[in-house]
């Protein structure tokens, strides 16, 4: 009895009383892995209040009266845990120590070289998606504002992107992984048409201006990878009204927040603008376009994403101007398009994530090219599959295939006044199979190597290619990165010439040397960029044998300044690209430069947000050298020039709310001075030389967006404000 | 014997603070001392070393909701008094992280729901024009959550009346929309009684300040 008494006291009493006599201090010093002083580590005893923060000079100093064996840790944000086990028993230990850097997604280096990305991410970016819309003379379209970068070419009387010397065709668009076959509007004789797709819908742009990702194929010069929104922040409503249209649209976000529904209509018509604004063209059937889209998203399990996108427009228009060339004196266009799109990606484990997606896609054209009838038809289905090891902190392996069945069919016949010929139909079907690997390679935080590679046979073509792909990227310094990037590159003949089996003789080919710096903060970014793309297997139409023997090749420097700081609520950026470029290929006779491309482009975006008045305003300048025009009457060839181009726009958003209702009220102009803009030159059958420039001098935009949401996060903007 | 022995232990107990007790006497201790002179902290550093020292004993203490609460809030309070933004989506995820833990530890809790609403609010400091429809709409969401869960806590409607404040009259905000707000924030701040010593009670100058 009595010895339990005295067991119970003698264990109550050795365990914190005599402890507490004995104190020991700890000490130390924390370094990274080049012997720098550590400052903010939390340093430890684990299951105990005793520990310490470093100071400026990494020292950290604590006492403790626990005793025994106990687990030393030090933890700060970025690097590795420290651990040790320590017997304590009172006295002084010292404990100098060295952290380990975590490879980090936020810190690490990333692929930089040929790659200008904007997205929300939370890392420094070139553009925000914020931008496109709010850049002037981008007239609220993506590839607008991407026309403001370097490497885009002021290509004004077709629609495209131009990128360092390649054509429109050179460029494929690609939205959450899958080929978008029509992202613009349907051509019209010498007037550029916007692109498809409303710049909300994406959270990021990847703009690749050469060297991309062995994940993407059939693009000689670049690719533009388009990532659509995940889960939207809230339930609300959009209307929009403007000098030529009308749009409404709704997202709903679920209450769980699992899933959201939504979409938009949209009605434009150019009738009251053009009756306002006259055009260098005369219209019988003002555009008109009727359209809309659907989207739904839904979350599976913890990390699993199902998105579908849906997107329908109807357009019609009618027009006539001089003839030119081989251009038709009337033309009068009707277009159905449709285009879908469902993915699913997940992370399955902290090493596996899976991504597959299948998206079809319809366009028809019928096109009355004066007495002609015709009719183009193409369909796209295609199923994509990709699977992602993550091999190290950030090191990842990512293989995938894609099926691609293109069908495109075309008929034609000939109106004779009233009375018209039979139809002749022409169709022609390629299945496309590419198969890719790509891996990512961390050797640490500073340097990353990309080596890729993809596979990829064609039907049509009876031919396979392969195209290696290599990346490398050195973190110089804080803010400053190196990159290097090299990769093969084929496409296929454009469609109009694979009707001729003649073109079926190969894919065309590029190869890609590119030498990239860039230095990017929050608030500064610059670039500069040099390479060189060397064409290869360049289709030439001579009658009557057609061959792959053309070629060619781009190189030049592009530079990139962006301020978003040394001006108050200012935010600036200039592009400058200069470019040499040669090429043979369809009919030119001889390497030339081709009527796409100029020496010398140079833009300047100014943003200004004027708090007071909660107004942003801005400019955008552009101005290029001229260009290379066709003339039939010259002994040489593509060797007359247009002259300077300048386009000088400005555009406003004030932005307001009316009970409730966030509004947003913009207004834009392009060559507010009326310049005159020659993008190219045409000849008529007098043989006199006529200048196209855009249907009219300036284009005026305004537009009211009101958006209605159901919290009323709108009434915080900011604290800065 | 077996009667014996329980009340041995009994009288041990009586005698001896049992270990639960000596290390709640222990807990109280530590955050009344790491809370004293909490607010008079004015350099960034300070304060993470600070947030620091609670993240300590929120690992000690596994089911405690307040060390993670005090960690958070401090690493908060840091990116308040940093001029630059290169930190302050690291720190606050480390704070969103701790709310996180605060909130496995005590689900529903007020004062951990007006911190989470505290945390999006700030991270709008980054770039306001894109992040205000984002994290305005997370911060109006956990302050009506935070209201919900405990109608007599001030601090959710301080924080309300300082968002209305600082929103330009074109938007909805401006002085006169804010008053009321705080008007109310400072009546619940005189009945507010908190459930101890080591419980929240700041904000209140604060709101005064804001009505000046």
């Amino acid at each position: 009895m009595k010895f339990f008494f005295l067991v119970g006291i003698v264990l109550v009493c050795t365990n914190p009383f005599i402890s507490q006599a004995q104190t020991t201090e700890l000490n130390g010093i924390v370094t990274d892995q080049k012997k720098n002083p550590l400052a903010g580590v939390n340093v430890f005893l684990k299951g105990t209040y005793d520990g310490a923060t470093t100071d400026a000079k990494g020292q950290y100093r604590f006492t403790t009266s626990d005793t025994g064996t106990l687990e030393l840790v030090a933890t700060l944000l970025g690097f590795k845990d420290f651990r040790k086990t320590l017997i304590l028993q009172g006295g002084n230990q010292q404990h100098n120590f060295m952290m380990k850097e975590k490879v980090n997604e936020l810190k690490a280096v990333t692929i930089s070289a040929g790659t200008i990305e904007a997205s929300d991410s939370r890392r420094v970016t070139v553009l925000k998606p914020l931008d496109i819309v709010t850049t002037a003379n981008a007239q609220g379209d993506i590839f607008g504002a991407l026309r403001t970068l370097p490497g885009a070419q002021q290509v004004g009387e077709q629609e495209g992107l131009f990128v360092r010397g390649g054509a429109g065709s050179e460029t494929k668009t690609i939205i959450d992984g899958m080929v978008v076959n029509n992202p613009f509007f349907s051509s019209t004789p010498d007037i550029a048409q916007r692109g498809r797709f409303n710049p909300f819908l994406f959270k990021g742009t990847v703009f690749s201006t050469g060297g991309y990702s062995a994940q993407y194929g059939q693009a000689l010069s670049s690719a533009l990878v388009l990532e659509t929104q995940d889960m939207p922040d809230r339930t609300a409503s959009t209307y929009s009204i403007s000098a030529v249209g009308l749009g409404g649209g709704h997202v709903h976000l679920s209450k769980d927040k699992k899933s959201a529904w939504g979409g938009d209509l949209n009605y434009t018509n150019l009738l009251p603008y053009m009756k306002l604004v006259p055009q260098r063209q005369t219209y019988q059937q003002y555009p008109e376009f009727f359209g809309g889209s659907a989207f739904y998203r839904h979350q599976l399990r913890k990390n699993g994403l199902l998105k579908f996108y849906g997107y329908y427009n109807y357009g019609r228009l009618g027009l006539s101007q001089p003839r030119l060339d081989s251009l038709p004196a009337n033309f009068r266009l009707n277009n159905h398009n449709v285009y879908t799109n469902l993915t699913y990606k997940d992370i399955i484990s902290d090493k596996w994530s899976i991504y597959g997606g299948i998206s079809y896609s319809y366009n028809l054209d019928n096109i009355r090219p004066d007495s002609l009838i015709l009719g183009n038809r193409n369909e796209l289905l295609q199923t994509r599959v990709m699977v992602t090891r993550v091999t190290g902190d950030l090191s990842a392996l990512r293989v995938g295939g894609e099926w691609q069945q293109y069908g495109d069919g075309r008929s034609f016949q000939i109106d004779l006044n009233g009375f018209s010929t039979p139809k002749l139909f022409q169709n022609l079907q390629d299945y496309l199979s590419s198969a890719f690997a790509e891996y990512d390679l961390y050797a640490s935080n500073r340097l990353v190597f990309r080596f890729g590679g993809r596979y990829e046979y064609s039907s049509i073509l009876a031919q396979a290619n392969l195209a290696p792909r290599v990346s490398i990227s050195y973190k110089a310094g804080a803010n400053s990165t190196l990159g290097l990037a090299y990769g093969d590159f084929y496409q296929k003949p454009v469609t109009q010439w694979l009707y001729d089996t003649r073109s079926h003789q190969g894919f065309e080919k590029a190869t890609h040397y590119i030498l990239n710096y860039q230095w990017i903060t929050p608030a500064y970014t610059f670039r500069v960029e040099a390479y060189r793309k060397q064409y290869d297997q360049l289709l030439r139409t001579f009658e009557p044998n057609w061959d792959l023997a053309g070629g060619g090749y781009a190189q030049g420097i592009d530079l990139f300044w962006r301020d978003r700081k040394t001006f108050k609520n200012v935010d600036y950026w200039i592009s400058y690209s200069f470019l040499d470029t040669r090429r043979q290929y369809l009919n030119y006779p001889i390497q030339a430069m081709p009527t796409f491309a100029t020496p010398h482009t140079a833009t300047l975006v100014f943003k200004k947000f004027f708090t007071k008045l909660n107004t942003a305003a801005g400019f955008t300048y552009s101005y290029s050298t001229g260009r290379p025009y066709f003339n039939p009457y010259e002994t040489g060839f593509l060797t007359g020039r247009t002259p300077d181009l300048h386009n000088f726009g400005v555009n406003a958003s004030i932005l307001k709310t009316i009970r409730g209702a966030f509004c947003v009220l913009a207004l834009s102009v392009t060559n507010v001075l009326g310049l005159e803009q020659v993008f190219t030159y045409r000849f008529n059958a007098a043989g006199e030389r006529i200048a196209v420039g855009p249907p009219a001098p300036r284009f005026f935009f305004v537009g009211l967006f009101i958006s209605v949401g159901q919290n009323r996060s709108n009434e915080v903007v900011n604290q800065n404000n | 014997m077996k009667q014996l022995l329980i009340v041995a232990a009994l009288v041990v107990s009586a005698l001896f603070p049992t270990a639960s007790q000596a290390q709640n006497a222990k807990y109280l201790a530590a955050m009344e001392k790491n809370l004293l002179h909490l607010d008079s902290i004015q350099n960034p550093e300070e304060w993470m070393s600070k947030a620091g020292q609670f993240a300590r004993i929120a690992m000690a203490e596994p089911t405690e909701w307040l060390p993670s609460y005090y960690a958070a809030y401090c690493q908060i309070m840091a990116t308040t008094r940093t001029k630059g933004t290169e930190k302050l989506d690291e720190w606050l995820d480390e704070a969103d992280k701790n709310i996180e833990e605060g909130l496995k530890r005590k689900p529903q809790e007020s004062e951990l729901l007006t911190l989470k609403a505290m945390s999006s609010f700030m991270r709008m400091r980054v770039n306001p024009m894109e992040r205000w429809q984002k994290y305005g709409g997370i911060s109006q969401e956990n302050l009506a959550k935070a209201k919900e869960a405990d109608p007599t806590n001030p601090r959710p409607w301080m924080l309300q009346g300082q968002s209305v404040l600082f929103t330009p009259e074109q938007f909805g905000g401006g002085k006169d929309k804010a008053m009321p707000i705080l008007n109310t924030a400072i009546d619940k701040f005189n009945a507010f009684k908190p459930a101890s010593k080591i419980h929240p009670i700041w904000g209140k100058e604060y709101c005064e300040s804001l009505m000046k």
